[in-house]
């Protein structure tokens, strides 16, 4: 068997194509009747929080992955780089203070039992156990004024409405990463089409 | 239609004895509905309030949801300790902010015994950001000095510098008694509503002293050092814990979540899992969720079962009412207006049965109330009506016209003949 072990294969897929099953934002343009409702806000994709020169998947031509044996020792090496370089996960500096409007899954870090007031903002979440949590470029941190406490469940799809802050580099009094300052949520109305 | 309306109250004032059985069999049903209604909520949020702030709860490897259960319900049991080795690594990881670790497995009484730190009076937050205060007394300070959870000290009537002993084991009675080395209740937390309330609060040295002389799963004669050698020994410092049951994790950035629960997760030297709270309390929630849901239902089916009970009681009167309506009719009164009579009827029986169940709920909750946050914890708010309880009543109220509908047509197609014809 000329493959990669079946483990790092599986996660080297994962890695660059995200679970497969439910996944909002990745479908090219998918018009929503309510975006009229703000208008000074564009509607972004989840690709537009990864820096376009950041590649990590140029490292399978590298190491030419295809033809790597199960226990090849440059499997692992690959495997740990492409770990290491999720690990840092670069955010787009760039974005910082734009308006924008992101779709996304709400996983709940506060409630009070009936409306969420923190979350965390991912493109993918929930009944995929084969891959790691979305890496810090692909988690936007939302934090909602009482009177705007999203009366919903965990991973429930909404619309995020607001500026974006960026943090670029960690520090010790912030960790890299984006948040939006939310001035609106709506329901994602789109039903996610099947991949 | 107003005097309409007059007739039917002197016709319901009339046979007013069928009409307050009526009335008290929706009054009953209306007041469990909406006392279910709001006991929902109230479970739900008292549920939702017992964690908060923390950002990662972290233990041995199992389920997130049994993981929840015995860190911070202390509900069940946990399948493993994590070792204290893993504890200072993930204490020590650079987006930690603070950590509390929890040592579970005695009890005091019934109540859980919790083994922890000084960080968790000063980190664990409840209620939307809620700090824990201190009714009397200070947090533990010696070796041998509990912190007791208000219920606690209420229950079983403990007040500062009382001697409590420690039992092995998580039952209510026990045989096997730490009672060689008593403790002294150093403070008395103010009520949470939380399962704080019902736990006993101990440094880790202590947790570990206790157990010494334990390590062969039962006491051995001889081997168990005496008080002294335990002071000393703590005094050493060489009573820190092996192990610890769970952690609870606070971030420097609540961005980092993700991040710190994948190095966890990941962590080589041994299995751990840790969980966003706010994620296994929804999923614990989506399991009893159910529960409640079916407790709504039940709930709604005795409304509907008083409603038919008020239809009963419409249609029998109509028998007995063929001459009085057959009078109206023949003095006037048009079909039309026999309908709206007893739809009249059954409105003014829907509303006042509304109104009673309502006055005898806020009448229960003024009475139990006190009594229900005392036992089990939950305070049952005797606010004012709520949206989703007013959608309720409407509902109700809109059922009762129906079922003045049903009979009043059926008066209404009662002919004049019907009422005037001598009955054989």
């Amino acid at each position: 068997m000329r493959l990669l072990h079946p483990l790092s294969a599986l996660l080297l897929a994962v890695c660059l194509s995200g679970c497969d099953g439910q996944s909002v934002g990745h479908q090219a343009g998918a018009p929503n009747p309510t975006a009229a409702a703000t208008p000074a806000a564009a509607e972004i994709e989840w690709d537009t929080l990864i820096p376009p020169d950041w590649q990590p998947e140029t490292l399978f031509n590298q190491y030419d992955a295809g033809n790597l044996m199960d226990d090849d020792p440059r499997a692992k090496e690959l495997l740990g780089k492409l770990k290491q370089l999720w690990a840092q996960a670069p955010v787009v500096p760039e974005l910082d203070g734009k308006r924008v409007r992101l779709p996304g899954f709400v996983v709940p870090l506060e409630t009070d039992g009936t409306r969420i007031s923190e979350f965390l903002l991912v493109p993918y979440y929930g009944a995929c156990i084969h891959v790691p949590p979305p890496p810090a470029n692909q988690t936007v941190y939302v934090r909602l004024p009482p009177e705007l406490a999203f009366a919903g469940k965990a991973f429930d799809t909404i619309w995020v409405t607001g500026t974006l802050k960026v943090t670029p580099t960690s520090s010790e009094l912030a960790e890299a990463g984006y948040r939006i300052e939310a001035t609106g949520i709506a329901p994602y109305t789109d039903k996610p089409e099947p991949l | 239609m107003m005097p309409i309306l007059a007739l039917a109250w002197k016709s319901l004032r009339n046979r007013r004895f069928t009409a307050l059985l009526t009335i008290l069999s929706i009054a009953f049903s209306v007041s469990l509905l909406i006392g279910v209604e709001r006991l929902r909520g109230e479970v739900r949020e008292g549920f939702a309030n017992t964690i908060s702030g923390t950002d990662l709860i972290v233990g041995a490897r199992g389920g997130p949801v049994n993981l929840l259960l015995y860190a911070v319900f202390r509900i069940g049991n946990a399948t493993n300790n994590i070792s204290w080795e893993s504890y200072q690594a993930i204490a020590a990881l650079p987006k930690v902010a603070w950590t509390i670790p929890l040592s579970l497995g005695d009890s005091h009484r019934g109540f859980r015994v919790l083994g922890t730190t000084a960080a968790y009076f000063d980190h664990y937050r409840y209620g939307r950001g809620r700090a824990l205060t201190l009714a009397q007394g200070q947090p533990f300070d010696d070796l041998y000095d509990a912190v007791l959870g208000s219920q606690v000290a209420r229950t079983l009537d403990y007040r500062l510098g009382d001697a409590i002993v420690l039992a092995h084991g998580t039952g209510e009675v026990s045989f096997a008694h730490h009672a060689d080395q008593p403790f002294r209740v150093a403070g008395i937390l103010a009520p949470t509503g939380t399962p704080v309330d019902r736990t006993v609060h101990v440094s880790l040295a202590a947790i570990e002293a206790i157990h010494l002389g334990w390590e062969t799963g039962a006491p051995v004669a001889g081997r168990a050092p005496d008080l002294a050698q335990r002071r000393a020994l703590a005094a050493r410092g060489g009573l820190t814990p092996k192990a610890i049951t769970a952690v609870l994790v606070g971030l420097k950035s609540r961005i980092a979540t993700f991040a710190v629960q994948r190095a966890i997760n990941e962590y080589a030297q041994e299995p751990l899992l840790a969980v966003l709270p706010g994620v296994a309390l929804a999923d614990l929630w989506a399991v009893i969720g159910v529960g409640e849901q079916a407790l709504l239902v039940v709930s709604a089916c005795v409304v509907v079962v008083g409603l038919f009970g008020m239809l009963t009681a419409l249609l029998t009167s109509l028998n007995e009412r063929r001459r009085e309506l057959a009078i109206l009719r023949s003095v006037g009164a048009r079909p039309a207006q026999v309908l709206a009579l007893i739809m009249g009827e059954a409105l003014f029986l829907t509303l006042l049965g509304i109104l009673f169940g309502m006055a005898l709920l806020y009448g229960l909750l003024a009475v139990a109330g006190p009594l229900i946050a005392d036992r089990l914890g939950l305070v049952i708010g005797s606010g004012p009506v709520t949206g989703t309880e007013g959608l309720l009543l409407a509902m109700v109220l809109a059922a009762g016209v129906l079922v003045g509908l049903i009979a009043g047509y059926r008066a209404y197609r009662l002919s004049l003949a019907d009422g005037l014809a001598i009955r054989i």
